[in-house]
């Protein structure tokens, strides 16, 4: 007997490897997209960091509110992500 | 730049290495002025070794969780690190990375094969048994011994073919993707060290000039 895999995204979203039962249409390209968007929101953040700590070395801090403003709404937007994608897709009967 | 060099711990260097040039090349490259001015402070280098490692594992830790193979695996690790500590030393260049770890990854397999242990468990599971300790210790006793004879020396090479030796990772499709994993990694290696000005071989480590002779003996 096989045994599933734990999955970072939650025993949920894990895709059947048994293949007892198909995932969900649509949820492993849905998972794919949501890994580009977090890769790129990653990307974004460590960006900012970088520029947030260039300023602040520089003596700049007071630009560095701005960055850090942005970045908490993109850290803001990535949980958001998250949280819509662990809600259950409604059953169709 | 020679070993002597490679190797100081000055103010410049203050971890030894080149991972402050590697820091410096890249500063320079996206123009952070004041970032370049502590390019050989220690908590940035940390901060820079933090960064680039997690991006290297993540990169194939995601991989692995897209594909289902293992595209992450610890000696993956020394070999990252080694690839932006020391990128121009040989044991960093990509024919020792990728012959080094072909090497290992072959030895391990060999061994198995061997001792009878390509369906056994692995040694974590059911503990040492004289076959693994057979296995384990030629396999590690070969890789070292032919890294040598082909001049190709990687140590992380040496923690592969212990990976697979001890039953880790037993099948051959899975040494295909370990290789492509070190592959892909030292893809990674050739960007950033050829974006940060570094001359970071493609294939082959280049050769130092031959001194002259005596020059070396002394009186």
């Amino acid at each position: 007997m096989s045994e599933r895999r734990p999955s970072v995204f939650g025993d949920r979203y894990q895709p059947d490897v048994t293949g007892d039962r198909p995932p969900p249409p649509g949820r492993q390209a849905l998972l794919l997209a949501a890994l580009c968007v977090g890769l790129l929101l990653m990307g974004v953040q460590l960006w900012l960091l970088t520029i947030a700590l260039d300023l602040y070395l520089g003596g700049a801090g007071g630009r560095i509110w701005l960055l850090a403003l942005i970045s908490g709404v993109v850290f803001v937007g990535g949980l958001l992500a998250l949280w819509l994608l662990s809600r259950q897709p409604r059953r169709v009967d | 730049m020679t070993d002597d060099q490679r190797y100081r711990i000055d103010r410049e260097h203050p971890i030894g290495g080149e991972m402050s040039e590697v820091l410096l090349g890249l500063l320079r490259r996206l123009r952070l002025s004041n970032l370049l001015r502590h390019h050989s402070s220690v908590p940035l280098l940390a901060l820079f070794s933090f960064v680039n490692g997690c991006l290297s594992i993540a990169l194939m830790a995601i991989a692995a969780l897209v594909s289902g193979a293992p595209f992450v695996f610890p000696s993956l690790g020394p070999t990252a690190f080694l690839c932006f500590y020391t990128p121009t030393a040989p044991a960093a260049a990509p024919r020792n990375t990728i012959t080094g770890h072909l090497i290992g990854a072959t030895m391990g397999w060999l061994c198995l094969q061997v001792f009878g242990l390509a369906t056994a468990k692995p040694a974590l599971v059911e503990g040492v048994s004289w076959e693994r300790v057979l296995a384990s210790a030629l396999s590690l006793g070969l890789t070292g011994g032919l890294m040598v004879l082909l001049r190709v020396p990687h140590p992380p090479a040496g923690a592969t073919t212990l990976i697979v030796s001890l039953g880790l990772l037993p099948h051959l499709w899975q040494l295909g993707v370990l290789m492509l994993a070190v592959a892909l990694l030292v893809l990674q290696a050739v960007v950033i060290n050829r974006l940060a000005g570094l001359a970071y071989p493609l294939w082959a480590p280049p050769k130092a000039a031959e001194p002259k002779q005596g020059a070396a003996l002394g009186p």
